[in-house]
């Protein structure tokens, strides 16, 4: 996996750890996502009830923007002068299988609201835009690949069109297999 | 009662998908829907509960001011399942 070396303040989810600005902050070896991912929402001191109904790629994608940003990190910002510019590859592909399941039984036939609620990914970025109260332009790609480049160069157009004054940016990407998240604020 | 109400608890942290939470999280009298409350349900969530009401005990809620009273608590969840089953 990739290490990053940016001018901009970043915070990185891998391998049970938490990276903030190159500095490893919160780690908890060998355990599986949703105790590491738990352990990591304690160690933040977060009180925030909605994250325990979030499915995984929204809880990494939360804990990634409030280990980056904290309570504060965007104040100073009018709610639409805020962007945020995300992408992965997986799309939902874990909360869709849930959803799929819970359709397959014909004559047992119950779908649920709360899982189906997460199976777009847009609603990572809504998450976090109702937790800091962000209400400028977003965009969510879904790509074969984590290009930083366009990532940012993106985010760095929407800045200098005056869209907005600062971008949360960043891959979020969660499968049984393995997951990955790297946001920065790009001002 | 008593029972019931730790039933309800597994239940609804399932059909609820809170993999987090565990059942003695749940105080049995505080609020469902309180915005501020330890679980913070909202509208997606009440749709939740109906389903498990009808799926898990049979109980089908059509009245929206009923659903209000029902759905308060885990107690008040418990003590109107009781009354239908007597």
């Amino acid at each position: 996996m990739q290490t990053f070396a940016t001018t901009y303040p970043y915070c990185e989810i891998k391998d049970e750890k938490i990276i903030l600005n190159g500095n490893i902050i919160f780690q908890e070896e060998d355990a599986a996502f949703a105790k590491f991912i738990k352990s990591a929402y304690s160690h933040l001191n977060l009180d925030y009830p909605k994250f325990h109904k979030m499915d995984r790629l929204c809880k990494l994608a939360f804990i990634a923007a409030y280990t980056l940003l904290g309570e504060n990190g965007l104040k100073g910002y009018a709610p639409d002068e805020i962007g945020v510019v995300m992408a992965n590859t997986h799309s939902t592909l874990h909360t869709d299988t849930k959803h799929e399941e819970s359709i397959q039984d014909r004559n047992n036939y119950y779908p649920s609201p709360a899982v189906f609620v997460y199976t777009l990914p847009n609603i990572m970025v809504g998450e976090i835009c109702i937790k800091y109260n962000i209400k400028g332009e977003s965009v969510f790609f879904v790509s074969n690949h984590f290009d930083k480049n366009l990532l940012l160069e993106y985010s760095q157009d929407m800045l200098q069109d005056g869209s907005a004054k600062v971008c949360l940016t960043g891959w979020v990407d969660y499968t049984e297999n393995g997951y990955y998240a790297v946001l920065f604020l790009v001002k | 009662m008593t029972e019931l109400i730790q039933k309800l608890k597994v239940q609804i942290i399932k059909q609820l998908n809170l993999e987090d939470v565990e059942p003695d999280d749940i105080n049995a009298d505080a609020p469902l829907f309180d915005a501020d409350g330890e679980l913070g349900l909202d509208s997606i969530d009440a749709l939740e509960l109906i389903v498990l009401l009808d799926k898990e005990y049979g109980i089908k809620i059509k009245n929206q001011d009923e659903g209000k009273q029902i759905f308060h608590s885990l107690k008040t969840m418990a003590e109107f399942i009781l009354k239908q089953q007597s």
